[in-house]
Formats: structure tokens, C-alpha cells, sequence
């Protein structure tokens, strides 16, 4: 059942909406989140407890955090009579409930910790004198117990250094955090932990000759009292010049494993996504390095990992080696032992075909469109792996899906989004993995966006039933690209036509309803009927289709001239004689029509995001 | 256009009268130029001397000496491809001020000269010539160059332009450079600077960069080549607005001019996470190939003659390499997500050190 309200605000659902974006396939689900709006990049995170039932923390549109609990209840946790103070969130699943972590100033200026078990709702304040900022981590053991990691600028620490990481321990027992103590030097928290509660903590640090990656070991046992749990002293694992904000800690098996992208060359465009292993909890590290993406900028990174030494990495790229021009594009890579070996790079989306839809031998239509955030998990099923990521081939970003039944080897991709919602935009942050396994199929925590500003946001679940699943590996689904037939063509040229009869005839609230929703979004029909009407049109024939996916690339021969009028802003009076040009425009498939995309052109600048 | 462009250079050549063989004049740079359909730059030259040339280029009181150096079309956009230039003698006299349209948009009808010139003391009219540079050369960008023979200690010759893009009315404008030589490395903006950085998603951030040299108006074109780079620690970093430091930054070179957007001089994990921009030490300073040729590094002008530059070890904070020019403007008629009824279009020269 579909039940909407149309409000200020956009459309808020109410209820589970379910959708077969294809005649046949199974029904995706998606149901609200949160229950208040967010700024389009409002932080948010989400962790399943030991029971599989899913917890949500998030910023809220005044930047009041919120904790929401598998029963949809929620509750803020901080004083809803201010903002703009609180900062940073970690979530992590708890045996029986969730831990949240965040930086405030209120009541004193710290780091502050809360289970969802707490009834006073009283967070602790866990980061004591290290003057925390707002980048930290949370784990949890098997005990109970949770791992805190965070970077703090406390002036004057034996490292020299100004940024340094400090690491603290939830004690479920007590329950009270342990003081916190110096790890090395660095600005991000990176940490993986066992279920034994062993930690390994990693960090890039500058030197005068190049920098290097760092790890510290941390062992479970022993305890406080016999002081054995200590950090041991860091272990240089490798050289490497720069590293971007993307770095990854995590476990196969008893292997600890970390992963970093590298920059390199004067120029650091030599981007290199390589890692290493240990299998003597950091004594000694092995180097790997995953050379299909040599010079790709990574933008995410998510991992799944299990206990058989499957590794799944999927990445958000694009190749900056020579320029900055090229669109993000989504990639997986596997190892089926532990990352001793890794499989080729796999482009997540499927080639299309180039006759099909106005592509050329040198470029697939897909490199036109942006593709980013992809998230990964393994299923209930074994071999089964499901990556889905946010993909802007139909001009709006939609969810898109693939499938691997033997463990990240080889893919099958769905050609359509997860869910056609008519109008809507569904994306996907770069963390945390967003995509939560089932014994029903997959939950993937996505957001949608409330209009065509892009500007707020709501968390919204969809669930993937197993019988979906089958049908994305089966290669169900149809493109939302129109094709690059003639009657396509035919029906763009007579809307092309009717768009430019329009602009002749001076009906500019017509021409308005012909521009991308992007634009008119931001732009009301009076701020543009203002701009309108200077140039006059004697004429204008279509003279040229091409198209590319969802993209159009119309010619116009037009004849136009300017009549006199004097300048608002410098009383210059300007005119043009009327002359005789051909224009070239894009025209966009959006929603089952073409629609002209807005540009301006003084600055090249447009509203759509692909 | 372009072949009397080439024979002005030619002749200027020939007969010894570039930058370089004439120490003794008097030089006014304007560092940015842009030109297209629609906007335009408006570019005013003050001259206070009789010692000028004559239209060969001697020593006379009637003429400027112009140079345009730009990249149009393709090129506009490649930050690497070296500029041509346009060389002109053109009128003055002493006590005037030319005040130009270089892409010819206004002043379609008076040679590009503005705002009723009358063509008495300086004959601008009586030339014929065209002082719109870049009329048939857009989209173009460039750097406008202009001298006379002074030799005095006085400055004589001034400028000012404003960037106008008459689509929207918005505009922003600088003082130009002046020196007693041809030199410009004075003129480099402070290297590094501590810039402010907005949020990405509503406005856009670009540095126009334009690389000096001692010799600032050399022969038939420019390939000077200079780097800007964010590097507000030892960690390639810049802070965000809640004082995280986060690395990821990529340098990028400019060749005689260039615009450069905020968001490629970091890499795409970096840009994610600064959806509200902060603030970072921008670096600029001249790069020259390495001893084998294989890579571009930072370099340092000579202390005792600054047309001589070498490859240096590091990027140092005294060989700052280029005039780095900050634009800010809006995307969608907003301000801190508030509605502004408009667009905005700010510009912030950074000065040199």
C-alpha cells in the first residue's frame, strides 16, 4: 500500500512502500528510517547487535543527534534546546543493544560515550585531557567490552607531535571507560578488533625522508591488574609518501589486514590502493599492492570479510593518472585466501552493448554517468556476495545491485535500479557499509533525497528479499535508458522542435516545464522568466540527434538577434544584428521524457549531478 | 588577427624592442583576462609619461607597447598549453586613460576604447586599430601586459580591470601590478597563503593562477610554468571547519595561465569528507624539469638575476612562482542554504609576501 503526504517539505512516506522495478521481479521494500530530515550530508551510522537487529544513530537537519532502536523508537542524545555543537559519530553493535560515541562541548567540552542499555540516558565522558576531535572508532568484543580510538590535539605529548592518537576501553563489567592512553602519532583512528578482544591500531606519520604506515599491537590477555594488555611498540609496516583519507583496518580468519591509497610521484597523481598483512599480530607485515587500479583516486572503500579467508573489497574510482576529467565508476576485488593474492579489479557495472544504446568503441555510455558508494556484504547463502551502490545513469541516482555466487569471483549485474520510484533520487553515503545480511535476503540503509535540490535527506531501509537477489543473478531487468532507435530519435526531434517553437513564440512558463527538475528546483519559474526574452528567434530547426544513454546531444540551427536595450548595471546600451548559428544542446531522459538540461554558460556550470 | 599578431611580434623582435631589451621601461601587468560570449574584461591603462614609442616600437611619446598573451578555444580549459601572444603598438599621450573592453562585447563600434573617448590628445581612432585583443580569439584567457619607455624612477603607467559577466551582472575586478622592469616576480602572490575554503556543494571555489618570471612579457609566447599545491602541514593536508586535519591533496601546474577548481587539488576521498570546506596554506612557486627530464620540481629564481631559475630541493616560502587569484561564486541562488535572489561572484587577490 502506497500512502503519501505531500508537504513543504518534499513527500514523506508513510508505511512500506514495495516495488517491482520490472514486470516479474521480486518486490524491494523500502521503508522510513529516521524519523526527522537530514542536510544532504548529514553523518549518520548503523550497526547490528549480536541478535541482527539493527540500530541507527544520525545528525539531524539542526544538527541534533539522534539514536533510533530496531523498534523504531527515538530518542535524541543531546539537549534538544541548542545546536551546532555536537560533532563525530561511532556506532557499534552491542551484544544486547548499541554503543554511540560523539564529541560535544556540553556540559564540558569532551568525548562522550552512551549504551543504548544506559536508563539515565547520562553519557561518560571517555576522553578525559586528550583535547578529542570529532574523528574516532568504536569496536566491540565478544565480551562485551568496547574498543575506543580517536584522534585529539593535546599540546605538549612525548610523540612531538600536535595530532596523536589515544585509545580507550568501554568496561561492560563496571561499566566505566578506562583512562585513556597514548597510541602515536596521527589523525586517523583506524583499529580492527578481534572477538579475543586483541587490538591492532594503525597510522601514517610524515618523516623527513617520506612517511611511513605504522601498526601498535594491543593483546586481550592478561588484564589490567597483571599489565600485559599495553600496547606494544609500533612496527613500521611500510614507506609510503602520502596517503589520502582512505585507510581500512580489518580481519580474515586470525590474519590482520590494512589497506590504505597511497599517493606517489611529484605530482601525487601515482594513486596506488595496496596493503599489508600480518599473521604474528604485527611482529612482521607482507606487502600486497592491487595494481589494476594504479592511478584511480579512490573516493570509498568498503570490505567484507568472513571466516574462510573470502576478502571482498569494493571501491569507488576513477582514473586521475593524466586529468581530472573522467566519472567515478565502482569496482570490486577479491582474495580467496586472506589477501596473499587478490583477484583483478571487476568493473561492477555491466558493459553495455554499443549498438544498443549510442555508444562507441571507444566509450561505453556508462563512463558518462557517475557511479559511487558502493557497499558489500556476503550472504546467508554460502558464496553468495551482494555490492550495491548509488548510480546516476538515469540522470537521478537510483540503487543499483550485483551478485556474485562464488564468493566475489564473477558478477551479474542488474541493468535496473532495485527501485524505480518515479521522481526520486536514492543514494548511498560513503560509509559506514550500508548493506546489512539476513536470513530473509539484505537490508541497505539508503538515502533519499527529499526534492530535486539535493540539499536534505531521510533514512530510508530497503529489503532485499532472497528471491530478488536470484533474479539480479539471473540478469532480470531493464535498462532505464530509452534506446538509440529511430522513433526515439524521431520523438526527441519533435520535443526539441516544440521546445524551441516555444522559445519563438516568447511562451517562457512553456520553455520552463522543457528544463532538467534540477535546475527548475533551484531556480523558480519567476527568477527565470526575469532572465528570459532578450535574445529574439526568427527561427530554429533541428538539425541533429545523437544520443548516448540518457543523454542527448541535440543541434539547432537557429537565427536570433538582440534588440536594443540598456544594461541594468552600467547603462550600456547593447544590441546584435541577427545572424545565423547552430547550437548544440543536451537533452536528458528523465522520468520517461526528454528534458533539456540548464547550463550556464558563463560558467559552465549546471544543476544535474551525473 | 593572427597573422597581423605574428608580424607585430616579428617586427618587435627585430628590431630589440621586447621587455627584455628594454630594462629601463616602465610595465603594467594585469594577471587575469577572461573572454567569451558572455563575459568580458574591462581593462583600464594610466599613463603619466611622455616617454612612450612611436608605432615601430622607437622611443617616442605617441604609443604603448600591448601585449596579450593568451590561450583560446580548446586550449582555454588545458592548464598546461602555453599562451600565444598578440603585440601591438597603439596610441597614448601623456596624462591618459584608455579604458578597454578586450573582448570587444562593448564598444563593438569604437575599437573596443569605452566610455566616449575622444580621440584628440591620444588618436586611438585615427590608427584604425582594434584595441579589443581578444575579440576574435573567445573563449580565451589570458594576461594583459603593457609599456612604455620610461626610464625614470617614477611610476608612470597603472592599471585596474573588472571581470563582467553580463549575463548575470556579476563582476569583480583588481589593481594591476606595476613595475620599472619586466620583471614580475615581486608581484607573486605570498607563497603560502592561508585560504579560506567554502562548502563545496554550493559554491565554487577556483584560483586563477598565472606564473611570473623575470621576464614577464617574453617573445611570441608564454610557457611558464608554476604549481599550486594545498599543504598546510608536513601531512599534504588542510583542516576542515571543526579543526580535523585531512590528507589528500593534489598539486596542480599551470602553464602561463589557467583557472584551477578547489575541488581537483584534492583527491575524491578528501573532497567527500570536506563537504564544508575549512581552510589550508595554498603554495605556489615556479617548477622546471628535474636533471633528467622526467618530472617537473619546484625551483628558485636566482638571487643576483632573476631570469635565471633552477630546479631546487624543496618548495621553499621565498620563491613564491605565480599571482594566484581567488574566485568564489555561487551554483543555485543560496548562501549557507539561504536564499539569495541571485548569484554572487567574489574575487580575492592574494598579495605578494
Amino acid at each position: 500500500m502506497i500512502l503519501r503526504i505531500l508537504s513543504a517539505c518534499g513527500v514523506i512516506f508513510l508505511g512500506s512502500l514495495a516495488f517491482a522495478t520490472d514486470e516479474g521481479a521480486p518486490a524491494v521494500s523500502l521503508d522510513p528510517l529516521g524519523a526527522e530530515l537530514m542536510d544532504a550530508n548529514g553523518v549518520w551510522d548503523a550497526s547490528s547487535d549480536s541478535s541482527g537487529k539493527l540500530w541507527l544513530a544520525y545528525y539531524d537537519a539542526g544538527r541534533l543527534l539522534r539514536l533510533r532502536g530496531p523498534d523504531g523508537d527515538e530518542r535524541l542524545l543531546v539537549p534538544d534546546d541548542r545546536a551546532q555543537a555536537p560533532s563525530g559519530l561511532a556506532l557499534t553493535g552491542l551484544r544486547d543493544g548499541a554503543a554511540v560515541m560523539w564529541r560535544d562541548k556540553h556540559p564540558r567540552k569532551g568525548l562522550y560515550f552512551l549504551t543504548s542499555a544506559s536508563e539515565d540516558a547520562k553519557p561518560a565522558e571517555v576522553g578525559d585531557d586528550t583535547e578529542p576531535l570529532a574523528r574516532f572508532v568504536a569496536r566491540s568484543d565478544s565480551t562485551g567490552d568496547v574498543h575506543l580510538l580517536w584522534y585529539g590535539e593535546k599540546l605538549g605529548e612525548p610523540t612531538g607531535s600536535e595530532h596523536n592518537l589515544y585509545y580507550g576501553r568501554w568496561r561492560e563489567a563496571d561499566p566505566a571507560a578506562t583512562a585513556p592512553e597514548l597510541v602515536m602519532p596521527g589523525i586517523y583512528p583506524v583499529m580492527t578488533v578481534k572477538p579475543s578482544g586483541d587490538v591492532m591500531a594503525f597510522s601514517w606519520q610524515p618523516s623527513e625522508d617520506g612517511g611511513r604506515v605504522y601498526s601498535r599491537f594491543r593483546p586481550a590477555k592478561g588484564g589490567e591488574a597483571s599489565g600485559e594488555n599495553r600496547f606494544q611498540d609500533a612496527v613500521v609496516i611500510a614507506a609510503v609518501p602520502q596517503v589520502t583519507p582512505i585507510v581500512r583496518a580489518f580481519t580474515s580468519g586470525e590474519r590482520w589486514l590494512f589497506v590504505w591509497l597511497g599517493q606517489y610521484g611529484a605530482d601525487r597523481r601515482d594513486f596506488r590502493l595496496e596493503g599489508a598483512y600480518s599473521d604474528d599480530n604485527g611482529t612482521s607485515w607482507t606487502r600486497f599492492a592491487l595494481d589494476d587500479l594504479r592511478g584511480f583516486d579512490v573516493a570509498s572503500l568498503q570490505v567484507a570479510a568472513d571466516a574462510k579467508q573470502h576478502i571482498v573489497l569494493v571501491v569507488t574510482a576513477r582514473d586521475r593518472s593524466a586529468n581530472d576529467d573522467s566519472k567515478q565508476n565502482v569496482f570490486a576485488l577479491h582474495s580467496a585466501d586472506a589477501g596473499t593474492t587478490w583477484s583483478s579489479a571487476v568493473a561492477l557495472r555491466r558493459p553495455t552493448p554499443v549498438e544498443q544504446e549510442g555508444g562507441t568503441e571507444d566509450q561505453d555510455p556508462l563512463a558518462l554517468f557517475s557511479a559511487r558508494n558502493p557497499s558489500v556484504a556476503f550472504g546467508a547463502t554460502p558464496g553468495e556476495v551482494l555490492a550495491v551502490w548509488e548510480d546516476w545513469r538515469g540522470i537521478r541516482a537510483g540503487i543499483y545491485a550485483a551478485v556474485s555466487r562464488d564468493y566475489g569471483k564473477t558478477w551479474s549485474t542488474s541493468v535496473s535500479p532495485l527501485m524505480a520510484l518515479a521522481g526520486a533520487n536514492l543514494g548511498l553515503r560513503y560509509e559506514p557499509n550500508a548493506i546489512f545480511p539476513s536470513d530473509a535476503g539484505y537490508s541497505v540503509v539508503a538515502e533519499r533525497y527529499s526534492d530535486d535540490t539535493l540539499e536534505k535527506k531521510r533514512l530510508v531501509r530497503l529489503d532485499i528479499p532472497s528471491s530478488r537477489v536470484v533474479a539480479i543473478a539471473e540478469g532480470a531487468g531493464a535498462s532505464p535508458w530509452p534506446g538509440d532507435t529511430e522513433v526515439v530519435k524521431q520523438a526527441l526531434r519533435e520535443r526539441a522542435t516544440a521546445y524551441w517553437n516555444a522559445i519563438k513564440e516568447g511562451e517562457f512558463s512553456d520553455t520552463y516545464e522543457y528544463l532538467d527538475p534540477f535546475f527548475r528546483a533551484r531556480f523558480p519559474l519567476d527568477r527565470y522568466l526575469a532572465t528570459m526574452g532578450r535574445i529574439k528567434y526568427s527561427q530554429a530547426d533541428v538539425e541533429g540527434v545523437r544520443i548516448a544513454g540518457s543523454i542527448a546531444e541535440v543541434s539547432t540551427r537557429i537565427r536570433a538577434s538582440i534588440p536594443e536595450f540598456r544594461m541594468p548595471t552600467t547603462g550600456e546600451l547593447v544590441s546584435r544584428p541577427e545572424r545565423e548559428v547552430t547550437v548544440k544542446n543536451r537533452w536528458l531522459w528523465i522520468d520517461g521524457r526528454w528534458l533539456k538540461e540548464f547550463r550556464v554558460e558563463s560558467q559552465d556550470v549546471v544543476f544535474t549531478r551525473y | 588577427m593572427f597573422a597581423k599578431n605574428t608580424l607585430a611580434s616579428a617586427v618587435a623582435a627585430a628590431i630589440g624592442v621586447s621587455a627584455v631589451g628594454v630594462a629601463q621601461a616602465d610595465s603594467v601587468f594585469f594577471p587575469y583576462a577572461a573572454i567569451s560570449q558572455t563575459v568580458t574584461t574591462i581593462a583600464s591603462v594610466i599613463n603619466t609619461t611622455a616617454n612612450n614609442w612611436d608605432q615601430a616600437g622607437n622611443i617616442a611619446t605617441t604609443h604603448l607597447h600591448y601585449r596579450f598573451y593568451y590561450k583560446s578555444g580548446p586550449a582555454v580549459n588545458d592548464l598546461l598549453a602555453p599562451c600565444e601572444e598578440y603585440n601591438e603598438y597603439l596610441p597614448t599621450s601623456q596624462y591618459d586613460i584608455q579604458t578597454i573592453d578586450l573582448g570587444g562585447i562593448f564598444a563593438a563600434e569604437t575599437a573596443g576604447v569605452m566610455f566616449n573617448d575622444p580621440s584628440i590628445n591620444n588618436k586611438w581612432a585615427q590608427t584604425g586599430r582594434d584595441y579589443a585583443f581578444g575579440r576574435n580569439v573567445a573563449p580565451a584567457r589570458g594576461y594583459l601586459y603593457v609599456d612604455n619607455s620610461d626610464g625614470t624612477v617614477t611610476d608612470t603607467l597603472a592599471g585596474e580591470a573588472f571581470m563582467f559577466e553580463f549575463g548575470s551582472g556579476a563582476a569583480w575586478g583588481y589593481q594591476a601590478y606595476n613595475s620599472d622592469t619586466a620583471s614580475y616576480i615581486p608581484a607573486a602572490s605570498e607563497s603560502p597563503s592561508n585560504v579560506a575554503i567554502m562548502p563545496f556543494d554550493e559554491i565554487t571555489t577556483a584560483f586563477f593562477v598565472t606564473p611570473v618570471d623575470g621576464d614577464q612579457a617574453p617573445d611570441f609566447a608564454n610557457n611558464y610554468r608554476a604549481r599550486v599545491e594545498f599543504v598546510t602541514s608536513a601531512r599534504g593536508d588542510l583542516y576542515d571547519r571543526d579543526e580535523n586535519l585531512i590528507s589528500g591533496t593534489i598539486p596542480q601546474d599551470v602553464v602561463c595561465v589557467g583557472r584551477v577548481e578547489a575541488a581537483d587539488m584534492l583527491s575524491d576521498g578528501t573532497r567527500a569528507r570536506v563537504v564544508d570546506g575549512g581552510w589550508a596554506r595554498l603554495w605556489n612557486y615556479r617548477v622546471v624539469p628535474n636533471a633528467t627530464a622526467t618530472s617537473w620540481v619546484p625551483a628558485e629564481f636566482a638571487a643576483d638575476n632573476s631570469a635565471v631559475i633552477s630546479p631546487s630541493a624543496d618548495r621553499n616560502d621565498w620563491d613564491d612562482g605565480a599571482v594566484v587569484i581567488k574566485l568564489e561564486y555561487n551554483l543555485g541562488g543560496t548562501l549557507n542554504g539561504e536564499s539569495v535572489g541571485g548569484v554572487f561572484n567574489n574575487s580575492i587577490m592574494f598579495a605578494p609576501e
